[in-house]
């Protein structure tokens, strides 16, 4: 039994040399050996294409910062759409990009084009701020001067075209199967990324003492994500119903058109689309990924959609009384600290029925 | 792959020694019909906290009789430690690693590894295996160490932790055993040999990162004792209930560490599985076998050998310095105690420090009052029989058990030990003489339990028999991080700073730390370096570390190691390193061998007229003449004379006070940078570590606009945080938020002796005004009264009456403060410079460190260096006038302080720079009881000349004068 063990110990000592040469070029077989590996990892996330797996196995930092893009998209939908019956929430098991809509709805469309423009975002920031590898400013944008209106590239670019080549390989991955909802599902991707890449900015900054701002070094920025919110909001309001043509001789659909139009007549490239009508998110049912509006605040007196008579689809609604306690009037005091009240509060909440 | 993958299953199934409580809540069944004992086990299984988890076990005994056999076999075998087998074998300490309940139970009676063979099937239970291979193996090399005691220990060391060992481990082993037997460090050198990998401990980093705790204690408890990444994975799966995210930060860490190229160096953090803290502690063990046990639970944290350790050291006499060190860390003494629903009488206390103000100690104390009532109280060295509680001094029994609970410090000892009195007064009363043993007497009891009638060592129950005075003032003294209202991982901060505005301002804030290792419960500051002892505990090496954004302590460096077993030869005695005495007028400290002395000389004190004459009480005999001179180290000295007695050449100081010069003029910075004076006043040698007035800054092209710390500019305009102010091209005035107060210039004297535009302008530079209008005279130093040039000087009137002041060194004026009077070792400091990029230590990194330990918000710190370059700290009310109560809360805290740094303990001196405080000499303000209650009243008749101080500091005065 003796002898086994020893041989046993000599094996764990001798096979890691082994191991090492057999697997040399490849880190990701030797990252196995901390707690977890990037293999096992990618494999259990839930709701990636076999395309986005083999990204994530490769590039572990990379499905960090696209995480963080996709979790950017969906509160931003989660804030643009809480007064509304649909509030972005999902059924069910989350995923990356959260619950996908299954129908193709003006909803699904926003919640495409916003999680494609977050995973843009996060990516050319984390690129700017030197927290992802194979990236960094944007090259193109460094030394050039601009002669006639007396201004140079400085500074770090926000390579924003790094960042929606990313989106686009690992968002677009997954919509594999060809059919309508893919055409659909793609164009909304880049028009989120589109509307990201039109509200670039450039910032200046003057040279000189004199104030009269003769020289200028000028960089790209990337915008505040709210920003982009409210403009695929205002897109999602003025979303264009399409339908798909099949053209080619497999007779699958190939492009889009507007519906109702007669002739061709292809949506603009940074419009939402979407190809079906959508439900009207009152009651719960898994198969159109509504969740209902039963439990839901609402505003008694609000004549919008967060009032309790739209948001409640005229089930009514139930009042709850509480008392809120907080710490209030809290002031500083020199020198130097903060001091504060207790105050409390009886409040009314509305819930939908 | 296959073959390999097995390897790597084998290669991370050697963390043997990963318990954890996991105690089976099963057992309990067996004391079904003992609600109190079923109560007190059902307990054991869901405490988290070591030290309660410590507190209960000990206590079970009285809950649960001794009789009941099944009951404690059941929780011997289930609770790692319980009972540890003296004569156990080989593969006993990894029996924990079993997969079947059967193989676990066998492992634990077997005698070697053949008997449980036929139980536990090699195919199932690999790690288990793989466990007693490793330590055969370590029996086998260490047995080459023979009869030498360190070689062994140092070789089983190695074979004991948890993951791969370290490259110091190994090291030490090479050093300590290469003279006693080669064949042990071939040994050795083959089983560390497989050993270039990592293993899943090392990433138990990651849980913290947890939103939720259960899945926080859940990863902690599966990466110590699954092996192979499958089991991992499933297992994190199932407990946290959530698949894989990676927007999930637990997942994001483990993402990020699977990261190809691992930036980390394994070697980058040494303080993984340890306790630093409490490995700080264990040099102040008094016996090696003490000393011994607390090093092994500090960095082998899971060995559990506190069993022991308790009924060895934590009643011996000879060890108070350990344990208190100990229970500092563990549970800090805390200004304040409130909300008890039992022991009342301990609420409405802001300025009494407690360690265990909560609600378990208080629902403790009550348990503890209904065992006794029963006729005997059970203590860990004996039993006391008793005369019915319930009757006899009630009131009594209930101080004491409260006491004993809620743990008042007391002041000096911060130990939590009644007074010797008070036990033989009860005892003598209630004590139930008939059952008492031969020769067991109060007095003998007694003098085990309570040794001490010293007032400043024990807990006098007097005060704790009557609810406490104040009731209904509890608003003066807050305390906004007692209890804690941060989370696990978070620090709570007073908050000195106020608020943006509209936000939500509360009186703390909750800031991440790092752990002083993964074991310990103790955090400090992010970006606070952290001075820790070296993971082999050799007494007096230390390296310094920095806490990371990571949540951990990173870029470790060593200190050269201080040789503490040379002593100091002072007047023909011998001194051992740490000791603190008084030489003439001095006070000194023995530190490795030197004697560092304060002040450096002393007044000459002959009796011939001339000199008598001349003594002013100042240092080296100067005259007491201000002709102020501004030395290198940024301190202004009242003359050259002073200047050259604390050893600076004539080209070393230039005439005229510090901050007249202007540093940048000539402009020392680049073209393109502006120059910015930054004042401060080092106390490294100058000379290796020039102490710059001035810092260059470029133009920065953005600031965070959420960064909150506000500036005041020379223009009165308030501004976020200093990057916004430069970056507006305005010149700073002050720190803080713009007074009204301060708009106008109106020069000040601050206790340093320097003159200050504005009240404002000396707080910002964290020093306290002395009087009004510019500095023209130097107070007495060293406590020598001396008639110096302070007669002229219009003090202003005390803060509070009925205040018993106090003058610091060097100024002319008495406050009402806690001031604490500092010992330090220059030569440290300069250690600490020369680790941190050659940046020198000042004043201010000291005071700023100090500042996070003042919890109470009407308190804050000031201080400065005096003449005769001790470091002095003044812990003032922060209110313009201020009540007895305030005035002693800050009182406590400087006896807080002052009594954390005598005693060495690590919550303060860990943290660099404070590291190099040798002695604090304390004075404190008391409040004369007569004036005591409505002083605010008092405030009429003194009214009129306080007005002219105050006025220009607050704008509401609530007294009408």
């Amino acid at each position: 039994m003796i002898v086994f063990s020893s041989r046993t110990v000599l094996l764990s000592v001798y096979y890691p040399q082994i191991f090492l040469i057999l697997t040399s070029g490849s880190y990701l077989a030797l990252s196995s050996v901390v707690a977890l590996g990037a293999n096992i990892i990618c494999n259990k996330i839930p709701g990636l294409a076999p395309r986005q797996r083999a990204i994530c196995q490769s590039r572990p930092d990379a499905i960090i910062v696209i995480g963080e893009g996709a979790q950017l998209g969906i509160n931003e939908c989660q804030y643009q759409f809480r007064y509304g019956r649909w509030n972005c929430s999902a059924l069910g098991e989350r995923t990356v990009f959260g619950q996908e809509l299954r129908v193709g709805s003006k909803e699904a469309a926003f919640t495409y084009a916003i999680t494609a423009a977050g995973v843009a975002h996060a990516v050319t920031a984390a690129c700017s701020q030197g927290n992802m590898s194979h990236c960094g400013c944007d090259r193109e944008k460094q030394g050039y001067y601009n002669q006639e209106e007396g201004w140079k590239w400085g500074g770090c670019s926000a390579d924003i075209k790094h960042g929606i080549e990313f989106s686009r390989r690992f968002v677009d991955a997954r919509e594999i199967k060809k059919t309508a909802r893919r055409l659909m599902n793609l164009h909304n991707n880049e028009a989120g990324r589109k509307v990201l890449e039109e509200r670039m900015k450039l910032e200046c900054k003057c040279h000189g003492v004199s104030g009269s701002c003769t020289t200028k070094t000028c960089w790209t920025t990337l915008p505040k994500f709210r920003e982009i919110g409210y403009v695929l909001k205002d897109k999602y309001n003025k979303a264009v119903h399409v339908e798909v043509v099949p053209a080619n001789r497999l007779r699958q659909p190939t492009f889009l058109k507007v519906k109702k139009v007669h002739g061709y007549q292809k949506p603009e490239e940074t419009d939402l689309v979407y190809i079906e009508r959508s439900p009207n998110y009152c009651e719960e049912d898994a198969k159109t990924g509504s969740v209902g509006t039963q439990g839901r605040l609402c505003n008694r007196t609000s004549a919008h959609t967060d009032g309790c008579d739209l948001m409640c689809c005229g089930r009514g609604y139930n009042t709850h009384q509480y008392t809120k306690v907080w710490q209030c009037n809290c002031k500083f005091q020199w020198c130097c600290f903060v001091k504060c009240n207790t105050c409390s509060e009886r409040t009314e909440v509305f819930t939908c029925k | 792959m296959r073959v390999c993958g097995q390897i790597i299953i084998l290669l991370l199934a050697c963390n043997f020694c990963a318990f954890v409580y996991t105690q089976d809540p099963s057992c309990c069944h067996h004391a079904a019909e003992l609600p109190q004992c079923k109560d007190a086990c059902d307990q054991l299984a869901t405490i988290r906290s070591e030290s309660r988890l410590k507190h209960l076990l000990q206590r079970l005994p009285s809950y649960c009789p001794e009789s009941m056999n099944e009951l404690w076999i059941c929780i011997n075998s289930t609770l790692p430690g319980a009972s540890r087998k003296s004569d156990g074998w080989v593969g006993l300490g990894c029996c924990e690693l079993a997969i079947s309940v059967e193989c676990r139970r066998e492992c634990k009676q077997a005698s070697s590894k053949n008997d449980i063979t036929k139980v536990c099937r090699k195919d199932t239970e690999k790690p288990l295996y793989s466990c007693i291979t490793k330590n055969e193996m370590g029996s086998v090399c260490c047995s080459y160490a023979g009869r030498h005691t360190h070689c062994r220990e140092y070789c089983q060391a190695i074979f004991r932790t948890d993951s791969s060992p370290t490259v110091s481990q190994i090291n030490t082993v090479k050093e300590y055993c290469q003279s006693i037997s080669p064949q042990l460090i071939s040994c050795v050198a083959n089983y560390t040999k497989s050993y270039p990998t990592r293993s899943p401990i090392d990433s138990l980093y990651c849980c913290d990162r947890a939103e939720e705790a259960h899945c926080q204690t859940a990863c902690k408890r599966i990466l110590r004792t699954m092996n192979t990444e499958h089991e991992i994975m499933e297992g994190l799966i199932a407990e946290c209930g959530s698949q894989p995210l990676p927007q999930d930060p637990l997942w994001q860490c483990f993402l990020g560490s699977a990261h190809p190229p691992a930036k980390s160096d394994p070697e980058a953090s040494p303080t993984a599985k340890m306790d630093c803290a409490k490995l700080h502690c264990c040099s102040k063990a008094n016996t090696s076998q003490c000393r011994v046990m607390c090093q092994e639970f500090s960095t082998n944290w899971g060995t559990q050998t506190w069993q022991e350790f308790d009924q060895v050291c934590e009643y011996s006499p000879v060890e108070t310095d350990l344990i208190t060190c100990l229970a500092d860390v563990r549970e800090p003494c805390q200004l304040g105690c409130k909300d008890l629903t039992y022991c009342t009488n301990f609420n409405n206390r802001p300025t009494e420090l407690f360690r265990s103000c909560n609600i378990q100690s208080d629902q403790g104390a009550m348990n503890d009052i209904k065992l006794w009532s029963n006729g005997t109280i059970k203590m860990p060295l004996m039993n006391i029989p008793v005369l019915d509680i319930r009757k006899c001094r009630p009131e009594m029994w209930k101080a004491v058990a409260c006491a004993l609970q809620i743990k008042p410090c007391y002041s000096k000892s911060r130990s939590s030990v009644i007074c010797k009195s008070d036990c033989v007064d009860i005892l003598t009363h209630c004590g139930d003489f008939s059952r008492f043993l031969d020769g067991q007497t109060p007095e003998r009891i007694c003098d085990l339990l309570s040794p001490t009638d010293d007032p400043e060592r024990c807990i006098p129950l007097q005060r704790y028999l009557t609810p406490s005075p104040f009731e209904n003032i509890i608003e003066e003294v807050i305390h906004p991080c007692n209890p804690n209202p941060c989370p696990s991982n978070h620090l709570c901060e007073v908050n000195r700073k106020g608020c943006h505005p509209g936000q939500d301002c509360k009186p703390y804030f909750c800031v991440p730390g790092c752990k002083l290792g993964e074991a310990s419960e103790f955090l400090v500051h992010m970006e606070a370096r952290i001075q820790i002892p070296v993971r082999s505990g050799q007494a007096g090496c230390y390296e310094v570390c920095t806490c990371g954004q990571s949540g951990r302590l990173e870029n470790c460096a060593e200190m050269p190691c201080t040789d503490t077993t040379k002593t100091c030869a002072v007047g023909g005695q011998r001194k051992s390193h740490g000791a603190s005495f008084k030489m003439d007028c001095k006070s000194c400290f023995c530190y490795a061998g030197e004697t560092i002395c304060f002040p450096p000389q002393c007044p000459s004190l002959d009796n011939s007229g001339e000199s008598r004459r001349a003594f002013t009480g100042l240092p080296c005999g100067c005259p007491d003449h201000f002709v102020p001179v501004c030395a290198r180290n940024g301190r202004t000295y009242p003359s050259a004379c002073i200047a050259r007695c604390m050893g600076f050449r004539d080209n070393q100081f230039v005439f005229g006070s510090c901050r007249s010069t202007g540093p940048c003029s000539p402009n020392p910075c680049q073209r393109n940078q502006r120059c910015i004076p930054k004042r401060r006043v080092c106390l490294t040698n100058t000379t290796d570590f020039p102490c710059l007035q001035y810092q260059c800054v470029s133009r920065p092209s953005s600031c965070d606009q959420n960064q909150l710390d506000p500036v005041c500019d020379t223009d009165n305009m308030e501004h976020t945080n200093p990057c916004l102010l430069y970056h507006s091209g305005k010149t700073l005035a002050y720190m803080g938020h713009c007074q009204d107060a301060c708009r106008v210039t109106q020069e000040v004297c601050g206790h340093n002796g320097e003159t200050y535009n504005t009240v404002c302008e000396a707080f910002s530079d964290r020093v306290a005004v002395d009087y009004q209008g510019r500095c023209h005279a130097l107070g007495s130093v060293s406590g020598f009264p001396s008639d110096s040039g302070c007669n002229g000087v219009p003090c202003p009137p005390l803060s509070a009456a009925g205040c018993n002041p106090i003058t610091p060194p060097g100024a002319c004026c008495p406050v009402c403060a806690g001031m604490l009077q500092i010992l330090w070792n220059k030569q440290q400091m300069n250690v600490f410079a020369k680790l941190n990029q050659n940046q020198p230590v000042s004043v201010h990194d000291i005071l700023r460190v100090l500042r996070l330990h003042v919890s109470v918000p009407q308190c804050d710190i000031f201080g400065y260096l005096s003449v005769d370059s001790e470091i002095v700290i003044l812990i003032i009310p922060v209110d313009q006038q201020p009540t007895p109560l305030q005035i002693e809360a800050c009182s406590k805290e400087a006896e807080k302080i002052d009594s954390l740094i005598n005693s060495g303990s690590p919550t303060l001196v860990s943290h660099v720079p404070l590291s190099a405080f040798l002695t604090s000499e304390l004075k404190l303000s008391t409040v004369s009881s007569a004036a005591a209650p409505g002083t605010s009243s008092l405030c009429v008749s003194t009214c009129l000349s306080l007005c002219l101080l105050l006025t220009f500091l607050l704008s509401k005065l609530n007294c009408r004068c």
